[in-house]
This record gives structure tokens, C-alpha cells and sequence, in this order.
């Protein structure tokens, strides 16, 4: 009954109670899905204060090929530019008459299809820089391209907005795994890093309760920051300890494993606004279609385990997923069936509290920049919405330098 | 006074001074006693000076109390009219000010037979902060002072490099230092850098692989730098050569990430900061602003006639050698002016050039001087203002001394250093040598930077690391990117090294660093804990790829456990071969054990797809290889060169390199026994073969070699204190006094009752305490 090809069917829309689906005034073909599947303002759901509101960021490291994530299947420059290394039509899951997914994205299609999936299209920057590192930089500390500012973008926000010093957190940013931790330091912002929470438990008991004469103000600092950790050490210790072992059903690479560490940590009543784990291995130089395809799998299943999770403790409606990458890649694929750095390139927001969609807009592939697409929404839009939409923080920094939000959220959230 | 210089460390004393007053109204100093305790001249100063002949006459002391009988002496009381001078000119309590030092008194007759007949004498004192005078023997150091010295001017202090110290004096240590330093690495960099430069310049017909694959060239070439300077800073006899190297990184600074991976110019203006960082100040000036890498990285190749760019001449004079507040914006332009054309010659292998058709040749007017004036006259005037020598004297206090630079001092040495013609190496001596820097309020003041962590600890403990490149990635990650400072300013260094996170980190670092285990780039940045470890088995693999990336086989106990597609390999085809394969990129790669497998004995790697292509020449461009540097089961690290591997053919044969089908094997059960502490022995053979490949890869002759090879075999793992302390005196080597040879204050943590040796060790290294010195 169902045809071969991908065509994604709106098969659950009717039966669920909750919510209606509104197309936006356009009229679908039947067995299409709408291009963006956004739910009513009239929704009612937990939305919570915005002071326990949590954001877990994914930081896809290496540069996310963005056009391969989001497919223009329908222009045949796609395919002349990508001989070996194109999407076939007939593989890409359709979300208009344009654009599709990639087939890797089919298990989080249902959170797609609830509309709690915002996926945002040309995110860039003017002046790109194509060096990872100062690519992550100036995502980080929402630097322009040319100017070095030294303060991770949520450290300054965490710093000078009164939402965050209000909330008094447990800790200001738990950092799981490895990933850097530049966007989320700043003034005084208590951080956490750590591989699991029962490790950072054991590693933490290395943190000695003492206080000394104090003599020079080096040992001062030592000793301030000492008792920082310690005091934010054994907030989360009791929490962690006293929850148990959280039973999920994440997938076992390293993505999954981090997204259950956080959501063992939520469940454990710990308070944090900003927890933040990396999926790296996205630089795909070459052979490119395995690599990405296995990528966008780990992305796919961790989402939806972790949706599956978030629901269970009762934590999807007031939990922001916000996935990106550094930058984007080129659109012409290179000598090695694969594609080197480029510039503009997606994001994705994902929560009870997203409405859905499409934003912004696909980079045109006739109007190239040197090879590279051309951005047309600044990253740091992004950062805007959740400060001001998000955290209820409509007078941010951002906000004040110009970068206005986008509407990402359902109208019940802001 | 002279002898004020010869401070070796102060200390609240009051100083009873005997000044005699003869018939001329002149003073005299007689006589001079110290006294800890209360400012009273004791019977015996007395004595003496009545031995020494003093003889009828009237003792006044300002003190009322301290009138005294003294024995011999006759005493009498005088008056203020009586005195040929007032009475504040004498010494008193609240008058330390007027201590002799500053009035022109004649010391002749100090400690010499009283000859003159003297209206008066005074007794008076002054209590305050002294001098202890060098006229008593000169000291030989203590335990703490020699740590002190070398954790200040060098990274760490190894017990052998204390105990060196300690039968010198501060000068005669602080002399061994400085005549220690060299200009010349001891461990021979990269064979690259010996290369002529790559084609940095006119790629713009290349097609986009070839720029990637360049690029990526240069960035393999950086982490192999950032490797060599920590292998050299581990390994130097000189650790001062190359704290003095990472202080001019920090205030002449470059970043590579900024000057278009430009990997041999980075190399270069470190050679630049090692010739000459010991120098002269004038002969860095002159360097630096010919160096490609600065040129580009404050744009100076930009700085044309008549479109003059003006970054490096205000970070010149911003940074590099006056600070705010002491030049004009008209100062900056007309340095900026006299810069222009100072640039780099993309087709004379990147060498500095100053094209005279972009120099603006008009008069210029700095600081007062007006002339066509060029690079080199902006650094002459420079030289020429007070004020640089001030600044560069504060720079290198803070580095060395403390946070305040005391203003009195910085003047006196800046006065010296501009004296000398800006030698360094003098004024380090004084810096070295002064009071400040052995006062104890200037103890425990800094917080060791990631690199002095690091590699400080890896001296002191004498430790083994094996995967060098894991060293660098660890100090970006707790904040200091070598080659890469953050910006113009360099590291602040300072309190800005510590967050609640990287201070946890710092623990976890020392930590393994003590374990004795490898800190690897994979396993800091990766790591994976997956469940259980004993369960999983590690391996640390790369390879190269031809058409296809190489396969492994791994089978455990004869059964069959894992096929791995090494995808990451490196493409040579379309990239080349790399020549060390301990520059192949390499990753940990997790295989989970299953259940039939409780106990690991023998562990095999089969490579059954070798490929190549050659060439006409024969040479095979284009191959694929397999390489494995370790296995890990649970806690346990195995490196397979301690294995035996079939058709080796790898030249020199080495076990884990996988150049042709063959088979690794390595019996685990057997290494087991073989080691004593936590596969010590596999690690100092993978760390002797590793160092020796890595040697020869770096082309060092023989004889430079020795040294380093020795040096690091000479490393083992911590195995007691005994061992590691053996070159202390025993008063050192107890579990209360040991702290004395580590940290600057005792740790934080107390000793447990019963604490063992390597209880001990591991504790202080992990104490709060040790992140300061």
C-alpha cells in the first residue's frame, strides 16, 4: 500500500488528541506531509517557569555537511556538483516539494512529524573562517569573524543576565565528555565537566574540604574555587547518589552514552541550565556518504532515546535539544568522495516546547559564494532566541547588538 | 650603600649601632650589633668595644630604658646642647629613617682599634627590616630555597637537581643556572624545518583538494612541533633556556592559528626567541620586527606608503616595550609610518624583505626625533626611551618575582639592564639574586601554568611518557595551546588558569601523570567509559590507506573477536605517505569482549589486505598499512612492541607496524609477568623504541642523540620514595619534611597516621598546595 519511494504519510495526525496539524495555508497532496508541520498556538502543555528550563546542547564537531543533511533534491545542480556523493531522490525522506532529510534522520522522523523539531536552514556568518578551531571559536563566543573576544557567549549571558543569577543552579553548565568548553566559560561560571556522573562523584571526593590561613591571593583563588567545586560537587553527589542508575534505552557510542549521562543527571533532580555534549567525526574529507550517513544514524537514534527519556522523567517539555556545527561544507565534492570545509550549514532545536518547521532559508546553489553557500541568518540569532524565548531573557546582550529571534517556539513558551 | 645589595633575605632584627662622635664633631661608626629580640646592646657589645680600646667616654642612648652600666665603660649622661649635633640625627626607634645609612658616616673605624679620643658615644638603635650582611659567611641553600629557585627559574625540581644546589650559595646556584642556558635545542626539531619552506603563497590555481590537502600538511606540522618543544622542555638540561623561550612566546607573541598555518615561520621565530632570549633586549627588538611570523600576524606585510597599516606598531609600543599611557596616537602612526615596507618575500623562501617602493621615506617625528627613520631606527629610539627598560624589567618580574613589581627595585634594575646595553642575562642575575624574589611574602604567590604543570611534574617525578603528543593537547585543553595564544596579549596567566573545572582537570591530570600510565591524546579526548573495562578491549590504531582502508583482525584466546575497517586511515594516495608512522593519526578503538572470554591471554592482530602502487622508481606512493601502537585490557596498557609479529616488514623491524600481511601477537599473560609495576617494563621499552624511532625520524646525529636517549631511559616509573628521593639529605626524606622539596607551603591535606612513602608522593602532588610556586 505504502509507495516504494520515501514519501513520509501523516499517519498518526488524526488519532492523537493533542494536537492538530495546520499546514500553513498551503494545500498538501495527499500522502504529503506539509512542508512545515507547525502545531497551534492554542497547545496547552507543561511549559514549567522558565526558570527550570534546561538546554542540552549537541555540538556536531568537524563541520556538518549541512546540504547533505538537508536535501535540495529537486535542483539538478545538487547532483551535478555531487556526482558520487549526492543523496538519490529516491532515498531522501521528502518534506516538500524542495527540500528533504536525509535518509539517516528517518528514526527522529517522528519527532519531525509531531512538530517538535524546528530545523533552521543557511546559518552562517559573514567573513567565514574555515579553520575548525576559529570556526568554534567565534560560534562560541558569538564573536564577528574578525574580532577575539575571550568570554564563552552563555558565560556572558550566565554572567549578566538576573534570569541565571536568580536560578541559583546547582551548576551553571555540566559539560559531558570531552567537548570544549568555551562557550559556557565566563565570569565566575561554575562549571562541571565530567565522562559519567558516578565518575565525577569518585573524582570529586580528590576535592579536600580545607580551608587555610591564607597567605598570597593566588592561594585565595586556589582555595575560592576549591570550595566552589566542592560546594557544587556535593549538591550533585547527594542528587546523583540518591537517584540510582537511570534506565534508559540509548544507543551504546559515545553520542548516546552522554545523552543518557544527562538525562541521569536531570533525573536526579540536578539543576543546570546548560549541559552540553559533542558528536564529533563530522570533518568528512573523504568517503564521505558511510561517515556522514552512520553520523546522522548516531544523531537520529540519540534524539529520539532521548525524547523517549526526557518523557519518561517528565523533563521534554521544559528540555531545549539545540544541535550545530561549526560550519557547513562545500558544495562541490572533492577528488576523495567527500567535501571540504565550508561555510553556511543547518541547525536544529527539538523540545515540548519547539513549534516545529522550517526557518530561514535554503541557500540557493545558483548564487554560490567562491563555491561555498551563502549564509543569510547569523548564527547568533540562534543564541538570541533561546536567551530571550527560551529564558524568558527578551533584554540579552544579543538581542541588544541586533540579533533579533526567531520564532522557534510554540506561542504558549515565550 | 653597597652593602644593602648583598641581601640574602630579610628579617625583622634591630640594629644597635655604636657611633662615636670625636672632637671635630664627625661620627663615627664603632661598632655594630644585631639583636633578634629586644633593641638593647648587650654587655658583651660593650666589652668588646671597650676592648677595642674605647675609652672615657659619655654613653648617651635615646633611649631611656636602655641606659646602662656597661661594665668597663664609663657612662655618663649628656645633654642635647652637649652634642656638636641634634639628637634626631642619632639613631632612634621611631627614626629609622635616619639611620647612618643615609648620613655620611665614616664606617673606618668599624671593628678596628679605637684610636681617636671621642667626645661622645651613641648608642641607638633602629629596628625595622635589615639586611642580614654578607659580611657573615655567605649561606649555602636549603631544601626549600633550592625548590624554590628551580620551580621559579625552570619547571619543577627533580630531587637530583636540588640536591645539586645544595652545597651552593644563591649567588654561586643562581650563576650555575644562567651559565647553564643554551642557545641550541637538544633535541634536533622535525626534519621539516630544515626543509625550504612549502608554497604558502600563490595557490590560487590549485584546486581545492590540493589546498586541503596542504593545509593539512601544516597542521601534522605544528602538532609535531608543539610535540618536539615538550619533548625539549622534558628533556633540556636548561630549563631556564626554555622558560625564557615561552616568556618571549608570551610577550612577542605569534599564533599559528592566525598566520595562515605558516608551520616553518613558527619554528623559526622560536630559534629567534633561543638564540637570542638570553641575549640582549636590543638583539630581540631588532629579530622580532624582521620575523615573518610577527610581520604577519600584526599585518605588517600590509604596511605600504601611503596605506599604512598600524597593528604592529601599536602592539609594539603597547605590549612589546612601553605599556599605555607612555606614547601618542601621533607616536603610533609615525612607527607605523616608518615600518611600511618591512614585509616578506614570498619568492625568497618567505625571508624577511624591506621593499624599498613600499617604505614611506618621509621624515618622521618619534619621540622627538625626526629622520627617514626605518625598523631599525624605531627600535633604537625605543631602546632610547626610559621607559622600555621599566617595562620589559616589570614583565620579567612578574614572570619571576611576584603580581607588584616593588617600584624602588624596578627602577634600580631597569637603570642596570639599560646600563648594560639591555643584556639579559645580567639582569635575570639580579632579578634572580634579589631580594623580592627570595622574600618570603613572595612564596606561593603564582599558580603554575598548564605547561609548568605538566611538564614540571614529569621532571620532578622523573616520570616515562610515551605519547609526547598527548602532552600538548592536554594543556590546550586545561587553557594554553602552545604556538596558539589566545591573542595579542598572550596568556594572562595568573588566577585566569583556574575555574572549578580546569581545577578538577589539573587533579585528574597529575593524577594519571603519578599513575605512571601514558596520558595519549585519545584517551584524554575520548574517553570512552563504556560500561565495565574489563570487559572491553582498547587498541590505539591508524594506518595509511591505497584504494581502500586496511583491515584488522583481532582475535582473543584463539577466538575470533573483531574485524575493524580502519576508515580513518590516512589517504595516501591522494595525500602521500607519512614517513613516521608515529605521526599517523591514530585512535582508540573499543571492542567489547564477549562473555566466553574471562580472562585475556593472547591477544592476535591480523592485517590480511596490504595493497600498494609504485612508481616507475619503485618508490610505492600509494600504500596501505596497518599500525598499533597499545592494547589495553581493563586497567592495563600493553604497547606491542613487546609483542612478536610476523614478516615484520617495517625497517627497523618493529612489532605494530603491519607494512605487510602478518599477524601480531601478544601474550598477555606472559608480559604480565614480566612487569612490576603496572606494565612499567612494556612501557620503558615502548618509550626506549619510541624515542629511538623517534629519534631517527628526527634525523639527529649520533652524538646529540645520546644525551636525550639517556635522559629519557634514565626515566622510570615512580616505584618509592626511596628511589625518588635517594639524592635528598635524610632530614628531607621523611613523610613530614618531604613537602619541603615539592611545594612552595605545606599541602593542605595532612599526612594520615602510618602514611607510606608513595602515599605521600601522591598526596602532596595532588594537594592544592602544588598548583602554586
Amino acid at each position: 500500500m505504502f509507495p516504494s519511494s520515501r514519501r513520509r504519510f501523516l499517519k498518526t495526525v488524526a488519532g492523537l488528541p493533542l494536537f492538530a496539524l495546520m499546514p500553513q495555508g498551503c494545500a498538501t497532496a495527499p500522502g504529503e506531509v506539509a512542508a512545515t508541520p507547525v502545531r497551534a498556538a492554542g497547545f496547552r502543555g507543561a511549559t514549567g517557569p522558565t526558570r527550570g528550563r534546561t538546554v542540552i546542547m549537541i555540538e556536531m564537531f568537524g563541520g556538518n555537511d549541512g546540504l547533505n543533511t538537508v536535501v535540495p533534491y529537486k535542483n539538478p545542480k545538487y547532483a551535478a556538483l555531487r556526482p558520487t556523493i549526492a543523496i538519490p531522490v529516491k532515498n531522501v525522506i521528502r518534506i516538500g516539494d524542495e527540500l528533504g532529510f536525509h535518509p539517516a534522520l528517518e528514526r527522529a522522523m517522528t519527532i519531525w512529524e509531531r512538530g517538535e523539531m524546528t530545523t533552521v536552514l543557511g546559518v552562517g556568518y559573514a567573513n567565514p573562517n574555515r579553520s575548525h578551531f576559529r570556526s568554534q571559536e567565534i560560534w562560541e563566543t558569538a564573536a564577528n569573524s574578525e574580532e577575539v573576544l575571550t568570554e564563552g557567549w552563555l558565560g556572558r549571558a550566565m554572567a549578566e543576565h538576573p534570569v541565571f543569577r536568580d536560578r541559583r543552579a546547582d551548576a551553571d553548565a555540566v559539560v559531558i565528555g570531552s567537548g570544549s568548553l568555551g562557550a559556557v566559560l565566563g565570569r565566575g561560571a561554575r562549571v562541571v565537566t565530567m565522562n559519567d556522573p558516578r565518575q565525577y562523584v569518585r573524582d570529586a571526593q580528590r576535592l579536600a574540604d580545607i580551608s587555610a590561613a591564607t597567605t598570597t591571593p593566588a592561594l585565595a583563588h586556589l582555595l575560592k574555587t576549591q570550595g566552589d567545586a566542592l560546594a557544587t560537587a556535593t549538591k550533585l553527589k547527594s542528587k546523583i547518589e540518591s537517584r540510582g542508575r537511570f534506565e534508559g534505552n540509548f544507543p551504546g557510542h559515545a553520542l548516546g552514552r552522554n545523552l543518557a549521562n544527562a538525562v541521569a543527571l536531570l533525573d536526579a533532580g540536578v539543576d543546570a541550565p546548560i549541559i552540553k555534549v559533542t558528536s564529533g567525526g563530522f570533518d568528512t574529507h573523504g568517503d564521505q556518504l558511510g561517515r556522514h550517513d552512520n553520523l546522522l544514524k548516531q544523531f537520529a537514534d540519540s534524539v529520539v532515546a532521548l525524547r523517549d527519556a526526557l518523557k519518561q522523567i517528565g523533563r521534554w517539555d521544559d528540555t531545549l535539544v539545540f544541535a550545530y556545527s561549526e560550519f557547513g561544507r562545500r558544495v562541490a565534492e572533492n577528488n576523495s568522495r567527500g567535501t571540504d570545509h565550508g561555510t553556511a550549514g543547518v541547525a536544529f532545536f527539538l523540545g515540548g516546547g519547539v513549534a516545529g518547521g522550517l526557518q530561514g532559508k535554503q541557500p540557493s546553489l545558483d548564487d554560490l559564494m567562491d563555491g561555498d553557500l551563502k549564509f543569510n541568518l547569523d548564527f547568533r540569532r540562534l543564541y538570541a532566541t533561546i536567551l530571550a524565548n527560551w529564558w524568558g531573557q527578551p533584554e540579552n546582550y544579543l538581542a541588544a547588538l541586533g540579533h533579533a529571534p526567531l520564532p522557534v517556539f510554540r506561542a504558549a513558551v515565550a | 650603600m653597597t652593602i644593602l645589595r648583598w641581601c640574602q633575605e630579610s628579617q625583622a632584627v634591630a640594629a644597635i649601632v655604636a657611633v662615636g662622635v670625636n672632637a671635630d664633631g664627625r661620627r663615627k661608626v664603632l661598632g655594630l650589633e644585631i639583636a633578634l629580640r629586644k633593641p638593647t646592646p648587650s654587655g658583651r657589645f660593650l666589652r668588646k668595644l671597650a676592648r677595642r680600646c674605647l675609652r672615657g667616654v659619655k654613653l648617651h642612648s635615646t633611649n631611656p630604658i636602655e641606659r646602662m652600666s656597661a661594665g668597663h665603660v664609663p657612662t655618663s649622661e649628656m645633654t642635647n646642647s652637649d652634642l656638636p649635633f641634634p639628637l634626631h640625627q642619632s639613631m632612634g626607634a621611631d627614626q629609622s629613617r635616619s639611620f647612618p645609612v643615609a648620613q655620611p658616616l665614616d664606617w673606618g673605624a668599624f671593628g678596628m682599634r679605637i684610636a681617636d679620643g671621642f667626645r661622645a658615644f651613641l648608642i641607638g638603635f633602629t629596628v625595622g627590616t635589615l639586611c642580614v650582611l654578607a659580611a657573615s659567611p655567605a649561606r649555602a641553600l636549603g631544601i626549600e630555597e633550592a625548590r624554590h629557585l628551580l620551580a621559579r627559574a625552570g619547571f619543577g625540581a627533580a630531587p637530583t637537581e636540588i640536591a645539586a644546589l645544595l652545597p651552593l650559595t644563591r649567588p654561586q646556584a643562581v650563576d650555575k643556572l644562567i651559565g647553564e642556558t643554551r642557545v641550541r635545542p637538544v633535541v634536533t626539531p622535525p626534519a621539516w624545518t630544515g626543509d625550504p619552506k612549502p608554497q604558502y603563497w600563490g595557490q590560487e590555481k590549485w584546486s581545492r583538494d590540493e589546498k586541503e590537502a596542504f593545509r593539512m600538511a601544516r597542521e601534522a606540522e605544528i602538532r609535531q612541533l608543539k610535540a618536539w618543544w615538550f619533548t625539549e622542555m622534558i628533556a633540556t638540561p636548561s630549563p631556564l633556556t626554555e622558560r625564557m623561550v615561552m616568556f618571549w612566546h608570551n610577550h612577542f607573541t605569534s599564533s599559528f592559528e592566525s598566520i595562515g598555518n605558516w608551520s616553518h615561520m613558527m619554528y623559526d621565530q622560536q630559534v629567534l626567541f633561543r638564540e637570542k632570549g638570553l641575549a640582549t633586549f636590543g638583539a630581540l627588538l631588532d629579530g622580532i620586527l624582521r620575523d615573518p611570523a610577527m610581520l604577519r600576524y600584526l599585518d605588517n606585510h600590509s604596511n605600504r606608503k601611503g596605506k599604512p597599516n598600524e597593528n604592529l606598531a601599536r602592539e609594539l609600543l603597547e605590549l612589546f616595550t612601553l605599556g599605555e599611557g607612555h606614547y601618542g596616537e601621533r607616536d603610533i602612526k609615525e612607527v607605523a609610518r616608518a615600518l611600511s615596507g618591512w614585509a616578506i618575500d614570498m619568492k625568497k623562501n618567505y625571508a624577511f624583505v624591506a621593499v624599498a617602493s613600499q617604505h614611506d621615506d618621509g621624515v618622521k617625528t618619534i619621540f622627538g626625533q625626526k629622520g627617514n627613520f626605518d625598523g631599525k631606527d624605531v627600535a633604537r629610539i625605543l631602546l632610547e626611551q626610559p621607559r622600555t627598560a621599566e617595562f620589559v624589567v616589570e614583565k620579567l618580574w612578574r614572570e619571576f618575582v611576584s603580581d607588584a613589581p616593588a617600584r624602588a627595585e624596578v627602577v634600580r634594575l631597569a637603570n642596570g639592564f639599560r646600563e648594560s646595553d639591555y643584556q639579559i642575562k645580567p639582569l635575570l642575575r639580579e632579578i634572580l639574586l634579589g631580594r623580592d624574589f627570595w622574600a618570603p611574602e613572595n612564596r606561593a604567590t603564582q599558580i603554575k601554568s598548564p605547561v609548568d604543570l605538566l611538564v614540571g611534574t614529569v621532571r620532578t617525578f622523573v616520570l616515562p611518557v610515551s605519547d609526547v603528543n598527548a602532552l600538548p593537547a592536554v594543556a590546550k585543553r586545561l587553557g594554553q595551546d602552545v604556538f596558539v595564544p589566545p591573542n595579542v596579549k598572550g596568556w594572562i596567566g595568573g588566577t585566569t588558569w583556574i575555574n572549578p573545572a580546569w581545577l578538577l582537570l589539573r587533579y585528574q591530570t597529575v593524577d594519571r601523570l603519578m599513575s605512571a600510565r601514558e596520558i595519549d591524546a585519545a584517551s584524554m579526548i575520548q574517553m570512552a567509559s563504556a560500561g565495565p573495562r574489563q570487559a572491553m578491549l582498547r587498541a590505539f590504531v591508524g594506518g595509511e590507506a591505497c584504494r581502500g582502508a586496511p583491515r584488522m583482525l583481532v582475535a582473543v584466546n584463539g577466538l575470533k573477536v573483531a574485524e575493524v575497517s580502519v576508515d580513518y586511515a590516512h589517504d595516501t594516495e591522494r595525500l602521500g605517505r607519512i614517513p613516521d608512522s608515529n605521526e599517523v593519526e591514530k585512535r582508540v578503538i573499543e571492542i567489547p569482549l564477549p562473555a566466553a572470554v574471562s580472562e585475556v591471554r593472547v591477544i592476535k592482530i591480523d592485517f590480511p589486505n596490504d595493497h600498494g602502487i609504485s612508481g616507475k622508481d619503485g618508490y610505492a606512493y600509494c600504500d596501505r598499512n596497518l599500525f598499533v601502537d597499545w592494547i589495553e585490557i581493563g586497567d592495563k596498557r600493553y604497547a606491542t612492541e613487546a609483542g612478536t609479529q610476523t614478516h615484520v616488514c617495517s625497517r627497523p623491524p618493529r612489532p605494530g607496524r603491519l607494512y605487510c600481511n602478518g599477524t601480531l601477537t601478544m601474550e598477555i599473560a606472559e608480559l604480565d609477568q614480566k612487569t612490576g609495576v603496572e606494565g612499567g617494563m612494556a612501557m620503558m621499552a615502548a618509550l626506549a623504541t619510541v624515542t629511538d624511532a623517534g629519534m631517527r625520524a628526527m634525523m639527529i646525529p649520533p652524538r646529540d642523540n645520546v644525551d636525550v636517549v639517556q635522559a629519557l631511559r634514565m626515566r622510570r616509573t615512580l616505584a618509592s620514595l626511596d628511589d625518588w628521593a635517594k639524592p635528598l639529605p635524610l632530614e628531607a626524606r621523611t613523610v613530614e619534611a618531604l613537602w619541603r622539596a615539592l611545594t612552595p607551603i605545606p599541602p593542605m591535606v595532612s599526612p594520615a597516621p602510618g602514611e607510606d612513602a608513595e602515599t605521600a608522593l601522591r598526596r602532596i602532588a595532588g594537594d592544592l598546595a602544588y598548583q602554586l610556586r
